[in-house]
C-alpha cells in the first residue's frame, strides 16, 4: 500500500515538474481538441436551448391546445363536432395556409410564398406583437395583408402602405406581426408567411379544387379539459388518417425530435474535428515522448518502475485533455449565446440561451476521454524504454508485452470513436457507419499521401532546384508530424471535395433554365377554366396541354385494403399508403422525364369494362410491393376506381417537368374532380407579361409562377442548406490548420536550427525560405490533392447511391478549393516560421556553447 | 588561405550589464597552417570562431580571409563566401535529420553557385567517395538518428572536406565522443587536411589536440595569449 502511494504521488510530481517546462510546447495541438469541444458542447446546449424553446412555445406555435389540419376541407360530421366543442365552451378558430405566389403590381415575377389566412379570433393563445398596433385587427377583416417579418416585405419590394396581388385581390401591406400561428418548417426554409382574413382567401379564388391548401382548425381546452380528452372526440369525427390531429404537446416532440436530428447530424462534424484534434495530440505525444526518452531512462536508471513513469506521462496528456476540453466548452458556450443573433428570422421561435451544466460536462467529458485515448498508443512507448538508453540511446525500445497491448489500445480507440459517433446520432448501425466510413476515409488519405510523399521524393531528379529537394526533404523531417497534418488538412479538403461535386450536380440537376428560355408554371387551374386558358397558352405559342391532377388516396393494394396493411407496415413507410396521392391521366409517355422499366406502355383505346390502366413509378412500386399485372383500388373523392398495373416507369425528378407517381390511361378518370397544371416556354418577356395579365383576368385564382420566382425559392433553400454544409467542412478544414499550425509551432525550433545549418553551410537567405515554402506549398498540395481526390471520389459515390445516377466532377471548382488549400498552408507555415529563418546562423555554435 | 584577425571585439548585454567577451583581438593565421584556439569556458572562443566565419557581427574591428574583408559583404555574400571556401565541423555534428548521411555530404556542394557547381552525378559520386574514405561507404543511406555519435561526426568530417575548402573551422570536434572515437575522429581530420592542404582553426579543450597543431592561441578575458605550439 505503501508503495503503491509512494508511486502515485512520485507520478503526480513527475507529471507536474515534466509538464511545466516541455508541455507548454505541444499544448497548442489542444486548439485542435478544444475546436472540437466547442462544436460538441456548442450544438448540445442550443438543442437543449431548442427542445426548452419549442415546449415553452408549442402553444403559440401551434396556435392552440390542438391543431385539425386536412388538405381538403373538413367533413361535416368534423365541423359539426367542432361547433359542438365551441358550444362547450372551448375556443375554437378555423384557417387556411397555402402555398402561392403573391406580386407587387409592377414589380418583378412574384415569389412563392406561404399566406395563413385566419378568423379575427387569433391569437387564441399568447401575446400578439404588431406593427403597427391593430393591424392584424384590420386584416383579418379582410382590409389587407400582415407579413411574419420585415424580411419577406423587403424580399418583395413593398413597404407598409404598398399593395401585393395575391389571387384576384390587390391587398394594402398593413404591417408586421408575430405571435400568429404558422407552419415552423416552411418557415425554417423558405422565410416568413403572410397573414391575412380568411373571408378575403375566399374571394381571392385562391381555394378552387386542388389547390394546395391546408385547411385547419384550432383548438383551445376550456379549464379542467386535457387536449388529450378532446383530441380523442375529434379523432372519432375524423376517423380518416389523412387528417392531421396534433396536440401541443405532440407539436413539441416533433419539434425537439427535428431539432435532436439536426444537432446529431451537426454534431457529427463536431465529432469530426475532435477526433482530428485526437489524432493531432497522438502525434504530439509521440514526438514529446521522443524527446523524452533520455529522461525517462535516467529516471528508470534511478529506480523508478515502468507504471509510475508512465502514469506520470498519462497524467501529463490528461491535463492537456482537460485544459483544451475547459477552453472548448468556454468556446461552445459562448457560440450557444451567438445563435440567437446569427439564426434571427430562420427559426420559428426565440431562444433563450443559457448555461447548461450537462452539455458542458458531456462536451469536457468527450474532449478528456479522446485526448487521453488518443495520446495512449504513442505513451505505450514510455513503458518500453529500457534503463540502459540512459547510457547509449542506440539501444532501442525493450518490448513490454507490447503487441498485444498495442492492439488493445486500438481496439479502445476505435470503440471510442465507434460509441461517439452511435450516442451522436442515437443509433449503433449508424455509429458503425460513421466509424467504418471515416475509418477509410482516414486510411485513404494515410495511404495516398504516403505514397505522394515518397513517391515525390524518388521521382524528384538529383538536378531539381535545391530549394525544392530541400522541402521535399523537410517532409521527412523526424518530428515533422508530416502524416498526421497531411490526414487532417485532407479530411477537411475531402469534405470540401465531396460537397462541391454533390453541390454542382444536385444545382445542375435542379437547373431550371429550360431550352427555349425561361418557363411559367400554372397552376390550380379548375375544370371551367380549362380551354380559355389553353386558348391563352395557343396565343402565346404554347404547344403543350394543362394536364389534369386528380387527387386520389389509396384504397387497396393486391385486394388488401389499406387498413388492414398499415397494421403491418412500420410507422416509417405508413405515409405511402395514407398519403394523397396526385395523380394524372396522359395517353403519351413524357420521354424528356421518364422511360418505361416493366410492362408496355398503352398505344390502344381502353380496353371495355375492365380495370383502368395505370402505369407507376417504379420505386413507388418497390414500396408497395406491386408489379405489373398487379390490382390497386383508389379512392378518388370517395369514388372507388380499380386499376391493374401496366408498366413501371423511372422518373427523373429533378427535372423541372411535371412529374407523377401514377399515370392513368387516358379517359380513366373521366368526370373526376380534378385541378390542371401548366408548365411554358414562354420565352420573351412582354409575351410572359401578356400571358400573366389575361390569366390574371380571365383566372385570378389561378397561381402563375414565373420560374424565377420559384426558383429564388429553391435557391434560398439551397443556399442555406449549402451555407450550413459548407461551413461545416470549412470547421473541419479549420481544424486541419489547427493541427498543422500546432505541428509548425512544435517544430519551429527545429527548423531555426536546419536554417542555420544552412546558412553556416553557405546557404542564401532566399535558399532557405525557398526550402521552406516548397515544404508548405508540397504539403498544401498533397494534403489538398489527395483530400479532394478522395472527397470527388466519396461525392460520385454518394450520388450514385442516393441520387439515382453519376455525376460530373467540377474540377474547377475543386482546382480552386485546392488552390485555396495550398495558399492558406503556405501562408499558415510563413506566418509561424518566416521569423525565425531570419535568425542568425550563429545558434549552431551556441547549442554546444563551449567558451 | 590567410586570416587576418585586427581589433576584433565583441560585447553582450545581459542582465542589464555589458559584458565584454572580446577585447581587440589581433592575429593572423598563415596559410594551410594549424591553429587550436583554447581557453576556459566563457573565454570567448565559440564567439570568436562565430565571427571568423562571418556568422557573427562584430562589435568592432576586421577579419579577412584570403584577402577578403568579411564584413564589408552582405550576409548573403558572406554565406556564398562561406560555400565557396569555408568548411565547418561542430561539436554536436549538427546533421540535417531529414536528409540521410550522403545527401548531408551533397548539401555544400549543392549550395555552390551554379558556375562553379558540378553536375548532379558527380555531386553523389563525390559525397559517395567522401563517405567511403571516412568508412561510412556503406550507411549513405542511413539517417542521422540511425548513427552513432562518431559515425554522425564522421559524416560531418566528410561534409566539411566535400568541397575542399580553403579554409576549415571545427569547433570542439571530439566534445561529443568517448577518448577512442575522439582519437579516431582527430587522426581523419588531420589525414583529410594533410590531403586537400586545408587552414586549420580548431576549438578545443583538449589538450592533447591542441598540442598537435601547429599554433596554440589561449584566451584569457577575451584576449588571445599566443603561445608556441
Amino acid at each position: 500500500m505503501i508503495g503503491e502511494r509512494i508511486s502515485g504521488s512520485f507520478a503526480l510530481r513527475m507529471a507536474f515538474r515534466e509538464g511545466r517546462a516541455g508541455v507548454r510546447r505541444i499544448g497548442v495541438f489542444m486548439l485542435a481538441v478544444a475546436l472540437g469541444v466547442a462544436a460538441l458542447t456548442g450544438l448540445r446546449s442550443f438543442q437543449a436551448d431548442a427542445e426548452e424553446a419549442a415546449r415553452l412555445e408549442a402553444r403559440q406555435l401551434l396556435g392552440g391546445d390542438l391543431r385539425v389540419q386536412s388538405q381538403t376541407p373538413f367533413s361535416e360530421g368534423l365541423e359539426a363536432t367542432l361547433d359542438s366543442l365551441a358550444a362547450r365552451g372551448h375556443q375554437v378558430a378555423r384557417g387556411v395556409s397555402l402555398g402561392t405566389v403573391v406580386s407587387a403590381p409592377g414589380g418583378p415575377g412574384g415569389r412563392l410564398v406561404q399566406v395563413n389566412a385566419l378568423e379575427p379570433a387569433f391569437p387564441l393563445t399568447g401575446e400578439l406583437e404588431e406593427e403597427p398596433a391593430g393591424s392584424w385587427e384590420r386584416a383579418a377583416r379582410g382590409e389587407g395583408i400582415v407579413a411574419g417579418s420585415d424580411l419577406i416585405l423587403r424580399e418583395l419590394g413593398v413597404v407598409p402602405g404598398d399593395s401585393l396581388r395575391v389571387g384576384s385581390l390587390r391587398l394594402p401591406v398593413l404591417g408586421t406581426v408575430r405571435g400568429l400561428p404558422l407552419d415552423p418548417g416552411f418557415q425554417t426554409l423558405a422565410g416568413p408567411p403572410l397573414f391575412m382574413g380568411l373571408e378575403a382567401l375566399e374571394e381571392a379564388g385562391l381555394l378552387g379544387f386542388g389547390s394546395l391548401a391546408q385547411y385547419r382548425a384550432f383548438v383551445v381546452a376550456a379549464e379542467e379539459t386535457r387536449p388529450g380528452q378532446l383530441a380523442f372526440a375529434l379523432r372519432r369525427a375524423a376517423p380518416d388518417r389523412a387528417v392531421s390531429i396534433r396536440t401541443a404537446r405532440q407539436e413539441a416532440e416533433g419539434l425537439a425530435a427535428g431539432f435532436r436530428y439536426l444537432s446529431g447530424f451537426l454534431g457529427l462534424v463536431g465529432l469530426a474535428a475532435l477526433l482530428l484534434g485526437g489524432i493531432g495530440v497522438a502525434s504530439a505525444v509521440h514526438v514529446y515522448v521522443r524527446e523524452r526518452i533520455a529522461s525517462v531512462a535516467v529516471l528508470r536508471c534511478l529506480g523508478a518502475r515502468q507504471g509510475p513513469v508512465f502514469a506520470s506521462y498519462l497524467l501529463q496528456a490528461a491535463a492537456l485533455g482537460v485544459a483544451g476540453s475547459l477552453l472548448g466548452a468556454a468556446l461552445g458556450v459562448g457560440s450557444q449565446f451567438l445563435v440567437p443573433v446569427v439564426a434571427s428570422g430562420a427559426l420559428p421561435f426565440e431562444l433563450n440561451p443559457r448555461l447548461r451544466a450537462g452539455p458542458v460536462l458531456a462536451g469536457i467529458g468527450t474532449g478528456v476521454w479522446v485526448s487521453t485515448a488518443f495520446a495512449l498508443l504513442p505513451l505505450l512507448r514510455v513503458r518500453e524504454i529500457p534503463p540502459l538508453a540512459a547510457l547509449r540511446l542506440e539501444v532501442g525500445t525493450e518490448p513490454a508485452g507490447g503487441r498485444l497491448l498495442r492492439l488493445l489500445v486500438l481496439a479502445l480507440l476505435l470503440g471510442t470513436v465507434l460509441a461517439l459517433a452511435a450516442l451522436q446520432l442515437g443509433s449503433l448501425a449508424g455509429g458503425g457507419g460513421v466509424t467504418l466510413a471515416l475509418t477509410l476515409v482516414l486510411l485513404l488519405l494515410a495511404g495516398i499521401a504516403t505514397l505522394l510523399v515518397r513517391g515525390l521524393r524518388r521521382l524528384v531528379p538529383a538536378g531539381a532546384p535545391f530549394a525544392l529537394r530541400q522541402g521535399l526533404a523537410g517532409l521527412h523531417r523526424p518530428g515533422n508530424q508530416t502524416m498526421p497534418v497531411l490526414v487532417a488538412l485532407g479530411f477537411g479538403a475531402f469534405l470540401m471535395g465531396s460537397l462541391a461535386v454533390v453541390e454542382a450536380n444536385l444545382r445542375d440537376r435542379v437547373s431550371l433554365d429550360l431550352e427555349g428560355g425561361p418557363a411559367v408554371l400554372l397552376f390550380d387551374i379548375q375544370a371551367d377554366q380549362v380551354d380559355r386558358v389553353r386558348e391563352h397558352l395557343r396565343d402565346a405559342g404554347v404547344s403543350e396541354d394543362p394536364l389534369p391532377i386528380i387527387p386520389a388516396r389509396l384504397d387497396s393494394v393486391r385486394g388488401v385494403p389499406v387498413s388492414e396493411l398499415l397494421e403491418g407496415w412500420d410507422e416509417d413507410r405508413r405515409w405511402v399508403l395514407r398519403r394523397l396521392y396526385r395523380n394524372t391521366e396522359r395517353g403519351e409517355l413524357d420521354l424528356r422525364t421518364e422511360r418505361v422499366t416493366a410492362g408496355r406502355w398503352w398505344d390502344d383505346a381502353a380496353p371495355e369494362g375492365g380495370p383502368a390502366r395505370i402505369s407507376i413509378e417504379e420505386g413507388l412500386a418497390g414500396d408497395l410491393g406491386v408489379g405489373v399485372g398487379d390490382e390497386i383500388v383508389w379512392d378518388v373523392q370517395g369514388v372507388r376506381v380499380p386499376s391493374v398495373v401496366a408498366s413501371l416507369r423511372a422518373v427523373e425528378w429533378a427535372a423541372f417537368q411535371p412529374n407523377f407517381f401514377v399515370v392513368f390511361e387516358p379517359g380513366a378518370l373521366d368526370g373526376a374532380p380534378a385541378s390542371w397544371v401548366a408548365l411554358a416556354p414562354v420565352g420573351d418577356p412582354v409575351t410572359r407579361d401578356e400571358l400573366r395579365e389575361r390569366i390574371a383576368r380571365d383566372a385570378p385564382n389561378v397561381s402563375f409562377l414565373d420560374v424565377s420566382a420559384l426558383r429564388d425559392t429553391l435557391e434560398r433553400v439551397a443556399r442555406r442548406v449549402v451555407l450550413l454544409f459548407r461551413s461545416l467542412a470549412g470547421f473541419v478544414l479549420a481544424g486541419g490548420f489547427l493541427v498543422l499550425l500546432a505541428s509548425l509551432l512544435t517544430t519551429r525550433y527545429l527548423r531555426r536550427r536546419e536554417g542555420a545549418i544552412l546558412r553556416t553551410l553557405g546557404a542564401r537567405g532566399a535558399t532557405v525560405r525557398g526550402a521552406s515554402l516548397a515544404e508548405y506549398d508540397l504539403l498544401g498540395v498533397e494534403a489538398g490533392g489527395a483530400g479532394l481526390l478522395i472527397g470527388a471520389g466519396g461525392g460520385t459515390l454518394l450520388l450514385w447511391w442516393r441520387f439515382d445516377g453519376a455525376g460530373a466532377v467540377p474540377w474547377g471548382v475543386l482546382g480552386a478549393v485546392w488552390a485555396g488549400v495550398v495558399l492558406l498552408t503556405v501562408a499558415a507555415g510563413w506566418l509561424v516560421t518566416g521569423p525565425v529563418l531570419r535568425s542568425a546562423p550563429v545558434l549552431v555554435l551556441r547549442e554546444g556553447e563551449g567558451g | 588561405m590567410r586570416v587576418e584577425v585586427e581589433g576584433i571585439e565583441k560585447s553582450f548585454r545581459s542582465g542589464g550589464r555589458t559584458l565584454r567577451v572580446l577585447e581587440g583581438v589581433d592575429f593572423v593565421v598563415e596559410a594551410g597552417s594549424r591553429t587550436a584556439i583554447v581557453g576556459p569556458s566563457g573565454s570567448g572562443k565559440t564567439t570568436l570562431l562565430g565571427i571568423l566565419a562571418g556568422l557573427e557581427q562584430p562589435g568592432g574591428g576586421t577579419v579577412r580571409i584570403g584577402g577578403t574583408d568579411l564584413f564589408a559583404l552582405t550576409e548573403d555574400g558572406r554565406a556564398e563566401f562561406r560555400a565557396r571556401h569555408l568548411g565547418f565541423v561542430f561539436q554536436t555534428f549538427h546533421l540535417l535529420p531529414a536528409l540521410t548521411a550522403r545527401e548531408n555530404v551533397q548539401v555544400p556542394l549543392e549550395l555552390l553557385p551554379a558556375s562553379l557547381r558540378p553536375p548532379p552525378a558527380e555531386i553523389r559520386a563525390r559525397a559517395e567517395a567522401y563517405l567511403e574514405r571516412v568508412g561510412l561507404g556503406e550507411r549513405g543511406h542511413h539517417y542521422p538518428l540511425q548513427l552513432s555519435g562518431g559515425e554522425q561526426q564522421r559524416v560531418a568530417l566528410a561534409r566539411a572536406f566535400v568541397t575542399r575548402p580553403a579554409l576549415l573551422f571545427a569547433d570542439e570536434p571530439t566534445g561529443n565522443l568517448d577518448r577512442e572515437t575522439g582519437a579516431r575522429i582527430v587522426e581523419l581530420l588531420e589525414e583529410l587536411n594533410r590531403e586537400a592542404g586545408t587552414t586549420l582553426v580548431l576549438v578545443t579543450h583538449d589538450g592533447g589536440l591542441a598540442a598537435s597543431m601547429d599554433r596554440v592561441l589561449t584566451f584569457r578575458d577575451g584576449v588571445p595569449r599566443p603561445e608556441a605550439a
